[in-house]
């Protein structure tokens, strides 16, 4: 990668601005703005990167066109069901993930993302959420784009892995996407949420989706605490994957196995309750041994 | 051959200055002798060059012994001072007497070629009309004022360092002059000496310290040997040979202070190059050019070029810059009351390169990181290098050099700051005036040149169009914000009540030890608490708590075994269990106890509580 | 490393670790030593970080109480970039592993691209154990991976970061025309609702600087003036936080370095152990206390 493109800002007066106008716009029941409009009338608040790479309004351009496309594959601009949404929500990320533009540091500042969703694709973000989510069009971890582009770049297995590419990211419910990256400690390291979203879709496999929400809150919060005394980051991939293992295995302590499960899975329960037997006397000096 | 002749000088009924007042004379200069020596024989060599003359050095450094050691006893040194004049023996210093008992006499050598050599008249009471007193001033008279103009050395003092470099205080000169425009060749032994009595002639008499050895003027005194003997003597003595066509003189001193070895060698070399180089780049005019040869005990040893010498690298092309007035790397230093242009500057970087072995030897001040700016007047010798601040960044240095302004006015100014060994410029030596000013202002804007290169400080006219920085304001007001250093959410906690808030006061908790005890993992904390008793009542409660994330984390919905405890506060010897403490009036070190699951961070809050009044 | 908690095993102290100063600057000019705040870069300016880092194997083996001949050591340098109290994305640049044999001083140099770089660089350098020891007490680390030193930096490059106020000192009339505040001294941009917020993200004090002579003093850092813009963001901020529904709840769920969280901490400051009903019910009653109790807090001078 060479040069950045440089991407508008909307600063956080901007995004507020927008938001108060989202707001009245949302009682009145009248039109959204078009975007030569909202890019006039936030103009004050858009700002670039004085130098160090190129303004790319044509990537600006791509984004938007490629991105409503998406959603209108999804259903846009008629209201969406929420497996509509989720069906976006992959797409895009995808979509987001592959572009080589945008494996670019703009895309890690917030006031970026609240460019592209208060002025670029506001009727995007007022379509899969509402107007009155100001946190969908602020940039953040919640950024309706910002979100999703964080999610595919991270849990994007690579070209080689070639149908399993986008298995993480296909596999993984919302509350587990949240988990993971809405916890900067562990979003931070592309290696641990890769980990950590393997072992969801381990544990969800063995006692199904649909009891996974508690098991993953305990089972993350278990690993930061990990975490704060050994560098995860640190461990061979299969220690660390042993490691998540060992933690959804206990968060999970006590829940019984889905019933119609292929008989592949009963290994890794053995193996996770072997992992603990040699735990629990003292202090996971098996794990250390390499 | 006949042995010289030694002249003892008495005191005249008019007094003269005695050899300890002529040692004095020298100050203190901020170099190292060998250094300061070097630096003024070149400076009087540059001096005696005639406008035009590329001078020729030869820096020399050998070991008389047996029949050359013999020659010099006899033909030079037959005839030796009064036993009275061996002055009680010091440290560094031995009487010519001893020194010329040794086994092994050492001689620096410091000649030169294409100068004037040491013209005039041999004698100060002889009138010279327009002739220079080069002799006179170097051999007999004390601190005659110079006039070349713009010359080195303003004041003609250096000669005495000459003998405080040796350790007999005595010196041999040999030169190749004019005198009333006739070639001569003349050679001439000095020792400077403590003044003292002696009984002479059957009478006591008192004598300056002062001694020659020459030929009988039949006046009482010597003059120089002159003339075909004189060349002979040179010859025999091994002294650099001379002829009309190799004009100039040669000072041999006399087992001078200085230990021998390779670092002899490489602080000979380093002598000429730190404090001559900008007459001794590739691109210093012909005619101001300096050629200097070392040799050590007969080995020649090669000068590179300046150029090829780092750091001087960067400081050469700091002064072609300056010569050229290059656009945009000078910087013309100004006085602003009154208005002048005091010289100007420029200061070059580049990546630190690897030094000539020469320069790693112990204390080279051309081994560490460049960071100085040289100090010049238009004569192009370094006074000295003014030090700034280096790069942090090991891997870079800089360089600069100074020249202060050609005109009369200025450079005058400059010069008459400089001490006898014109190593350094000292402004306070000059009375209130211009002058004064002058040097002064120079070296104010040349010191904030040096401590700010590295780190310029923001123009002022980049931020227009901007708002002003409010750094600094959003760093005082962000200390407000808690916890982003990960110190953890321990915030000193405080009582309420106007006024009472640092009165009553506990630190940020520190980790102070783990231990293993009763089959667990005991922390301990410490916290410095303050207490002016106003609240007595108060009680100080010790929270644990897990650390996710670098802060606070509740145990909630985690596993059973993963719990922390407080065993115990403690303060002096009071000693409570989980129920707090009631402060009272105590203050002190606070120590906590706590258990630490097997496998997760603990960390603890403390807070005050009023406690039960009743 | 200040350590403010407790590890389950023993760690390093700083006698037997030693960090050399961090130096940084653009890659291929000369380094300058680490300040918070670096000017002039941007995504084409290559950074550059160096230090070094010895430990004394001997001192190590003893305080971990592991025998010198089974200790093995790593140092990791970790650099991040992206905003936040952690940043958004990290990346291991180096590990070097030391042992009782291994050269002890470790020059670690970091070439970090431009182009990777997004506001921030955070540099975070970590001894870890390498090996589990075959022997040890049992508060010795036994885990690939224990944290038993560390040491971070962080650098901003172009804009303020979380750990200094968001300000700004702009024209009001210019910027906030036909706004009813555009005479005001300041004023606060955030939006109430976002108490999950990043608060360096969410929140930014404009100061106008129409009125000249108070943002004289701000850009001078004058406390009195600080302590009262500030103690009137506190009030708005608490206020906004006490007078939402579930303002309990929301609070507790908020992360550290959010703007709730930042709201817990300045109601901590300025009513200690109050709980938030005895807070609110000062706010309604004792209105006055309440408002100056949180100007007290505000105090912006040297802490204890």
């Amino acid at each position: 990668m060479s040069n950045v493109r440089l991407i508008p800002r909307l600063n956080d007066v901007g995004v507020t601005r927008c938001l108060d106008d989202l707001d009245q716009l949302d009682e009145e029941h009248s039109e959204l703005m078009d975007l030569e409009r909202r890019r006039s009338e936030y103009e004050a608040w858009i700002w670039c990167a004085a130098s160090g790479g190129s303004l790319s309004p044509e990537l600006v351009d791509e984004i938007r066109v490629q991105l409503i496309a998406i959603a209108g594959q999804h259903g846009f601009p008629t209201p969406a069901s929420d497996r509509q949404k989720a069906g976006f929500d992959v797409a895009a990320a995808k979509w987001l993930a592959s572009h080589q533009q945008m494996h670019s540091p703009e895309f890690l500042r917030d006031d970026t993302w609240a460019f592209l969703s208060c002025i670029v694709l506001q009727e995007i973000v007022v379509w899969r959420y509402s107007a009155r989510q100001h946190g969908r069009f602020a940039g953040g971890v919640r950024n309706t784009f910002q979100r999703l582009w964080i999610r595919g770049r991270t849990l994007d297995l690579g070209e080689a892995a070639r149908e399993e590419r986008w298995h993480l990211l296909e596999s993984l419910s919302e509350d587990a996407m949240v988990q993971i990256f809405e916890r900067a400690s562990i979003a931070s390291h592309p290696q641990l949420a890769r980990a950590i979203a393997q072992g969801w879709v381990d544990t969800a496999e063995r006692i199904g989706r649909g009891r996974m929400e508690d098991i993953m809150r305990r089972a993350t919060k278990l690993l930061r605490l990990r975490n704060q005394i050994v560098d995860l980051t640190f461990l061979s991939p299969e220690n660390l994957r042993e490691e998540v293992e060992r933690v959804f295995a206990r968060s999970s302590e006590g829940i019984a196995e889905r019933e119609d499960r292929v008989g592949s899975g009963q290994k890794t329960t053995v193996a996770s309750w072997i992992s603990r037997a040699i735990r629990r006397p003292k202090n996971v000096a098996a794990l250390s041994g390499q | 051959m006949i042995p010289l002749k030694l002249h003892s000088e008495r005191f005249a009924r008019t007094g003269n200055i005695a050899g300890e007042g002529f040692r004095r004379l020298l100050g203190r200069p901020a170099l190292g002798l060998l250094q300061t020596v070097i630096r003024e024989a070149l400076q009087n060599s540059i001096d005696a060059a005639p406008t035009g003359n590329p001078v020729e050095i030869l820096l020399r450094y050998r070991t008389l012994e047996g029949e050359n050691l013999q020659r010099l006893r006899n033909l030079v040194f037959q005839d030796l001072p009064h036993q009275q004049a061996d002055s009680s023996e010091e440290e560094d210093s031995a009487s010519l007497r001893s020194t010329l008992k040794e086994e092994q006499v050492a001689l620096l050598e410091i000649a030169d070629f294409n100068t004037r050599g040491l013209a005039g008249p041999t004698r100060a009471d002889i009138i010279a009309g327009d002739e220079r007193l080069d002799f006179v001033n170097f051999l007999r008279n004390i601190g005659a004022a110079r006039d070349t103009h713009h010359g080195g050395g303003t004041y003609g003092y250096g000669k005495t360092s000459l003998y405080a470099l040796s350790r007999a205080s005595t010196i041999i000169a040999d030169t190749q002059t004019t005198c009333g425009g006739i070639p001569v060749r003349r050679v001439m032994g000095c020792h400077l000496a403590d003044a003292f009595e002696a009984v002479e002639g059957g009478e006591r008499r008192r004598f300056t310290g002062r001694h020659w050895w020459g030929r009988d003027d039949a006046e009482g005194g010597v003059d120089p040997l002159e003339g075909e003997e004189a060349a002979q003597l040179a010859d025999l003595l091994g002294l650099p040979p001379r002829d009309e066509s190799r004009t100039g003189t040669t000072i041999a001193i006399m087992a001078p202070h200085i230990d021998r070895g390779d670092d002899l060698r490489a602080e000979l070399l380093e002598t000429v190059l730190w404090n001559f180089w900008p007459r001794m780049c590739g691109f210093t005019p012909e005619e101001r050019k300096i050629v200097v040869h070392i040799e050590y005990e007969g080995e020649e040893i090669e000068v590179p070029a300046p150029e090829q010498y780092p750091p001087l690298d960067l400081y050469a092309a700091a002064l072609k810059n300056v010569r050229d007035n290059e656009d945009g790397k000078v910087t013309t230093i100004r006085s602003a009351k009154p208005i002048a242009e005091l010289g100007r500057l420029s200061i070059v970087r580049g990546m630190r390169a690897a030094r000539n072995f020469m320069a790693l030897r112990e204390g080279s001040p051309m081994r560490e990181q460049a960071h100085s700016i040289a100090l010049m007047r238009p004569v192009e010798l370094v006074v000295r290098y003014l030090p700034g601040e280096p790069f942090a960044d090991p891997r870079f240095e800089w360089g600069g050099v100074f020249i202060c302004s050609n005109e009369d006015e200025i450079e005058r100014a400059f010069a008459v700051t400089e001490p006898p060994a014109h190593d350094d410029w000292i402004p306070d030596m000059l009375p209130k005036g211009r002058a004064k000013t002058y040097v002064n202002v120079a070296l104010r804007e040349l010191r904030h040149h040096a401590a700010t290169y590295v780190q310029p400080k923001a123009a002022f006219g980049m931020s227009e169009g901007r708002g002003p920085s409010v750094a600094r304001t959003a760093a005082k007001l962000g200390r407000i914000l808690s916890n982003s250093s990960g110190k953890g959410p321990g915030r000193p906690a405080s009582p309420r009540g106007s006024g009472s808030r640092k009165k009553i006061a506990i630190s940020a908790p520190r980790f102070a030890g783990l231990d293993y005890c009763d089959g667990q993992r005991v922390a301990r904390f410490e916290a410095e608490l303050k207490n002016d008793g106003s609240r007595p009542n108060l009680v100080l409660n010790a929270t644990p708590h897990l650390v996710v994330d670098g802060s606070f984390a509740s145990a909630d919905d985690l596993p059973d075994d993963i719990k922390v405890g407080l065993i115990s506060i403690s303060l002096g010897d009071r000693v409570v269990a989980t129920e707090g403490m009631r402060i009272g009036s105590t203050q002190g070190l606070i120590s906590c106890q706590v258990t630490v699951p097997d496998d997760a961070a603990v960390g603890i809050r403390f807070t005050f509580d009023e406690g039960d009044a009743a | 490393m200040t350590a403010t908690f407790a590890l389950p095993f023993l760690t390093l102290p700083n006698e037997v670790v030693t960090l050399g100063p961090w130096i940084v600057g653009q890659a291929g000019a000369p380094l300058l030593p680490i300040k918070p705040m670096l000017d002039g870069w941007d995504y084409a300016t290559d950074l550059e970080l160096q230090s070094s880092l010895s430990i004394d194997m001997r001192a190590a083996s003893e305080v971990l109480a592991i025998p010198e001949q089974e200790l093995k050591l790593a140092v990791t340098l970790n650099v991040g970039t992206g905003r936040g109290r952690f940043p958004r994305t990290t990346k291991r640049i180096s590990s070097y592993i030391l042992d009782a044999e291994a050269e002890q001083l470790i020059e670690m140099r970091a070439i970090i691209p431009g182009n990777m770089l997004s506001g921030r660089v955070h540099a975070r350098i970590e001894v870890l154990l390498a090996a589990a020891p075959a022997s040890g007490s049992i508060l010795s680390p036994n885990c690939v991976g224990s944290r038993l030193w560390s040491e971070e930096i962080s650098v901003e490059l172009e804009d303020g970061g979380e750990n200094r106020f968001p300000i700004e000192v702009v024209s009001f009339t210019e910027t906030f025309p036909n706004h009813g505040h555009m005479t005001a001294p300041w004023y606060l941009a955030w939006k109430p609702g976002g108490l999950a917020a990043d608060f360096g993200g969410s929140i930014r004090l404009y100061v106008n600087s129409d009125h000249r002579e108070l943002a004289q003093r701000v850009v001078d850092g004058d406390d009195v003036t600080l302590q009262a813009i500030l103690g009137d963001v506190m009030v708005q901020m608490i206020t906004a936080a006490l007078d939402t529904n579930d303002s309990a709840e929301q609070l507790r769920e908020c992360e550290e370095g959010s703007v709730g969280a930042q709201i817990s901490a300045w109601m901590e400051l300025a009513f200690p152990r109050r709980g938030l009903s005895e807070i609110q019910n000062m706010q309604r009653n004792l209105p006055g206390h309440f408002h100056a109790g949180i100007h007290a807090a505000a105090e912006v001078g040297d802490l204890e």
